[in-house]
């Protein structure tokens, strides 16, 4: 599918061909997708490939073929010992322009965030090779359906994090978040396992004994008093000897990242220590104090903010093209590999997949007829338009509750029809994690066909 | 696709409503329960038409709930829904108490994570997903006794779960499955009367009573009502409910407090007893010089009165009378029961035959309580118990 609008065409041209949708990577400038980075080697490995197939048809020289045997040859060896994964290069260049355009659509639906362009594409583009790990072909949906979901999902979630976080205190902040997200952030600060057991057990009792006492403006919550600081200090040693926690001792550093980011930090209190202070940790039991418990949770409030901000590095770019010898090595391997996977997929999975997704595609276009007309423009208001549920409420004159439950059973019937449809192409019955994406895909379709049904020009 | 957000009607007017919370996570807690109820109840009770989606018990019952532990369970049909309120913005895990997995008096068969924004009074569903599910790939943390359910478990779209209800393709929770900490038996061992008093006091003032306490002997507590009723009267407002016994002897002999305040230090404002003078004229029976409380109850759609009535010193009357001209139909039981929910000899009066009334007499002793049950069940009662001396 190629993705034009008058605007976007003179600024980044649509790939193509073959060979350059599989090696070549989105660039940015100003803020702005700019233009198509190619890298040699994916290039070279791509042509080599292509060479592999016994007959070429027009179907092997379609992106959805090679989509599909990246995806298999990613499978075969998700984590290779050599230095490239190139099937997982292979497949982040195929999927730049979905990513960009699920980024570009979500980031529409968030008016006041501060991540631009490139940082909402940077958020994204992390998620492939989770979407190679959750991918299954024989769902019948394409890979970039199964990708968009993914990076939209991705995206909204950042972007409302963001949008919370920035305008939350410290104290709001850590009130907002969830263990795993705490735990999470402090593994990437450099926290020691037990640093991060006594931090979350801290964090639990703030929680527990700390809270806002009005109706709203809870975003502002104001630091605890020294009253709550002893009484939040005391329940701490009480429960941190209860569940039998061994003590921090004086050798437990600070991680030297941890210290980096506290410097950069706004709202935390002063970190700058003398060198020689640096390997106290606060948490100490013996000299433990409301002060120190509260510099901990400081500290924890700071790795959730730096959790959140996009990763600077470009995971984008090309791989420099020097590493010529090694891919020499190595060719007469590959060699094997690919004309082995050539094989299998002319024979088994690419018509049979084809015709699946033609089947699908019937399936639920049946199934939307089957919809009175209310449901029908409810659903063409909601994924056509975009139109919030309140939206669409206003505007057909009816309760935001019945729109709800209007689109739920018109998404219960689709999803039945999908369901037992799927039941007679797969082999294992349906596990709820499987359809839960299976929910997440038809949103997917449903958005791309009413979309293309309404508009020309994407919004 | 952006989450569907539900906003929350008259924020303020629900935290007005937990006013009665004197310890302020305890209202916190309330309040975020309350938001969510308001946000989601009249939701699910448009998705779910014509089937009812209720509260579960008396407000009084579900206040003194989250003064123990979070969560708003509703009736939807047959089933028992858990709305779980979170304050958290992200969605790598949410956390359920170990309550509602782990005490079968408690079980649900679904629970609902509500995002709660109180700012911009809104909510959203986070996810659904079902005890079983949490179980089986839900993580437990035992320091502070919730099991925690990774973002990828939590099924996002109600017509998904809804069809994975039906069709049965949850997991089944197996008997061997034990939580890391303790093994939990189908039964939980009851506690005895004295031992269940001295627990309100030690934990009432405690900043987390839930932990303070092996869960077993945690579970047993709160799943007596009359007993969470009492820790939460002790918790919010530093002193037990006033027996029925000493409010009536203050108002007889002070007569200043009102009949609404009697029923309020007893514990019992809101749960539909009233409290009648001594009537002039006696209706039916002997003349009756002190106070009765009386609660209006619907029997298979047939109006009933319950009455308590002190007859002598420490000597107490419940009555079950039916409509004025009606009989009590044969097979109808009046019961009473132990502050541990026990029998005792004479403790039952049944209609052999329609009769005028059911009454059981019994002598107390000073800090008695009792439970009440009638059958068949009366629509919309919890099960109450009442600090009588």
């Amino acid at each position: 599918m190629l993705y034009f609008s008058a605007i976007h065409f003179l600024i980044m041209r649509s790939r193509s061909e073959l060979l350059e949708v599989f090696s070549t990577f989105l660039q940015f400038e100003a803020d702005r997708p700019q233009s198509w980075a190619a890298d040699g080697r994916l290039r070279r490995n791509m042509q080599l490939a292509l060479q592999q197939l016994p007959s070429p048809t027009a179907e092997h020289r379609s992106d959805r073929f090679w989509a599909l045997y990246w995806h298999k040859a990613w499978q075969k060896n998700p984590t290779p010992t050599t230095p490239r994964n190139l099937p997982l290069e292979h497949l982040s260049a195929y999927l730049q322009e979905t990513c960009y355009w699920s980024i570009h659509r979500m980031r529409s639906q968030f008016t006041n965030t501060q991540y631009g362009v490139s940082d909402c594409f940077q958020i994204a583009i992390t998620r492939v090779q989770k979407i190679l790990q959750g991918f299954d072909s024989s769902q019948g949906f394409a890979l970039t359906n199964y990708a968009r979901t993914l990076f939209s999902t991705t995206l909204r979630d950042a972007l409302r994090q963001q949008q919370e976080v920035d305008i939350c205190s410290t104290w709001a902040l850590l009130r907002k978040t969830s263990q795993k997200r705490l735990t999470e952030a402090l593994t990437q600060a450099g926290f020691s396992p037990l640093t991060i057991q006594h931090y979350c057990l801290l964090w639990q009792t703030f929680k527990a004994l700390y809270v806002p006492t009005q109706a709203t403006g809870t975003r502002q919550l104001p630091r605890p008093d020294d009253h709550t600081w002893q009484s939040i200090l005391t329940e701490y040693q009480t429960q941190s000897i209860a569940e039998g926690l061994p003590p921090l001792n004086q050798a437990e550093a600070i991680p030297a990242s941890a210290i980096a980011t506290q410097a950069n930090s706004a709202t935390a209190t002063s970190f700058a220590e003398p060198s020689n202070q640096r390997a106290a940790n606060p948490i100490e039991s013996k000299t433990l104090t409301p002060a120190a418990i509260e510099q901990s949770l400081n500290r924890c409030a700071q790795a959730l903010r730096n959790y959140l901000t996009p990763n600077l590095i470009s995971l984008n770019s090309p791989k420099s093209d020097d590493d010529r010898g090694e891919w020499q090595d190595t060719l007469a391997d590959e060699e094997a590999e690919v004309s082995l996977l050539a094989e299998l997929i002319v024979q088994e999975d690419y018509q049979a997949r084809l015709e699946q997704y033609q089947v699908l595609e019937n399936v639920l276009k049946t199934a939307i007829a089957d919809c009175n007309e209310e449901v029908r423009s409810i659903l063409q208001l909601y994924y056509g338009k975009s139109a919030t549920q309140q939206q669409i409420a206003q505007q057909l004159g009816i309760q935001q509750y019945t729109i709800s439950r209007r689109l739920t059973k018109a998404k219960e019937q689709l999803l039945k029809a999908l369901v037992l449809w799927q039941a007679s192409t797969m082999h294992h019955s349906p596990t709820p994690a499987l359809l839960q994406t299976t929910g997440q895909l038809l949103d997917d379709w449903l958005y791309q066909y009413y979309r293309s049904q309404s508009e020309v020009l994407p919004v | 696709m952006l989450l569907s957000t539900y906003p929350i009607p008259d924020g303020s007017a629900q935290w007005s409503l937990t006013a009665g919370y004197q310890q302020s996570p305890d209202r916190w807690t309330a309040y975020l329960n309350q938001l969510a109820k308001a946000a989601i109840q009249p939701l699910l009770t448009e998705w779910f038409a014509p089937v009812p989606v209720r509260s579960i018990g008396s407000p009084a019952a579900q206040e003194s709930q989250w003064s123990c532990v979070t969560g708003t369970p509703l009736r939807v049909g047959a089933d028992r829904w858990l709305l779980l309120p979170t304050e958290q913005i992200d969605e790598d895990g949410i956390a359920i108490p170990q309550e509602w997995i782990d005490l079968p008096e408690w079980a649900v068969q679904a629970i609902v994570a509500v995002e709660v924004n109180p700012d911009e009074a809104q909510t959203r569903i986070l996810g659904y997903t079902t005890p079983a599910q949490v179980k089986a790939k839900g993580q437990y943390h035992s320091s502070d006794r919730t099991y925690e359910l990774a973002q990828n478990d939590w099924i996002t779209d109600f017509a998904v779960f809804q069809l994975l209800q039906t069709e049965q393709l949850f997991p089944i929770q197996s008997e061997s499955q034990t939580i890391p900490s303790a093994t939990i038996p189908s039964a939980i061992a009851p506690l005895e009367i004295a031992q269940a008093r001295a627990l309100i006091q030690r934990l009432a003032p405690l900043p987390q009573p839930r932990l303070a306490i092996p869960f077993q002997t945690w579970a047993a507590f709160i799943q007596n009502p009359g007993w969470r009723q009492k820790f939460h009267c002790q918790r919010q407002t530093g002193e037990l409910p006033r027996s029925i016994a000493q409010s009536i002897s203050q108002w007889l002999t002070s007569g200043v407090q009102s009949a609404q305040d009697l029923l309020e230090n007893s514990g019992l404002a809101g749960t539909g007893w009233d409290l009648i003078a001594p009537a002039p004229i006696a209706v039916r029976g002997p003349a009756r010089s002190t106070p009765r409380l009386s609660k209006p109850l619907s029997i298979q759609g047939q109006p009933f009165e319950l009455r308590l009535q002190s007859i002598a010193p420490q000597t107490w009357q419940f009555e079950l009378h039916p409509a004025a001209g009606a009989t009590i139909p044969p097979g109808y039981i009046l019961r009473l029961l132990t502050e541990d929910l026990q029998p005792f000899e004479g403790n039952e009066s049944i209609a052999s035959q329609a009769v005028s009334m059911l009454y059981i007499t019994v002598e107390l002793e000073p800090g008695d309580a009792l439970f009440w049950e009638i059958e068949p069940e009366p629509e919309a009662v919890d099960r109450e118990l009442i600090q009588i001396e």
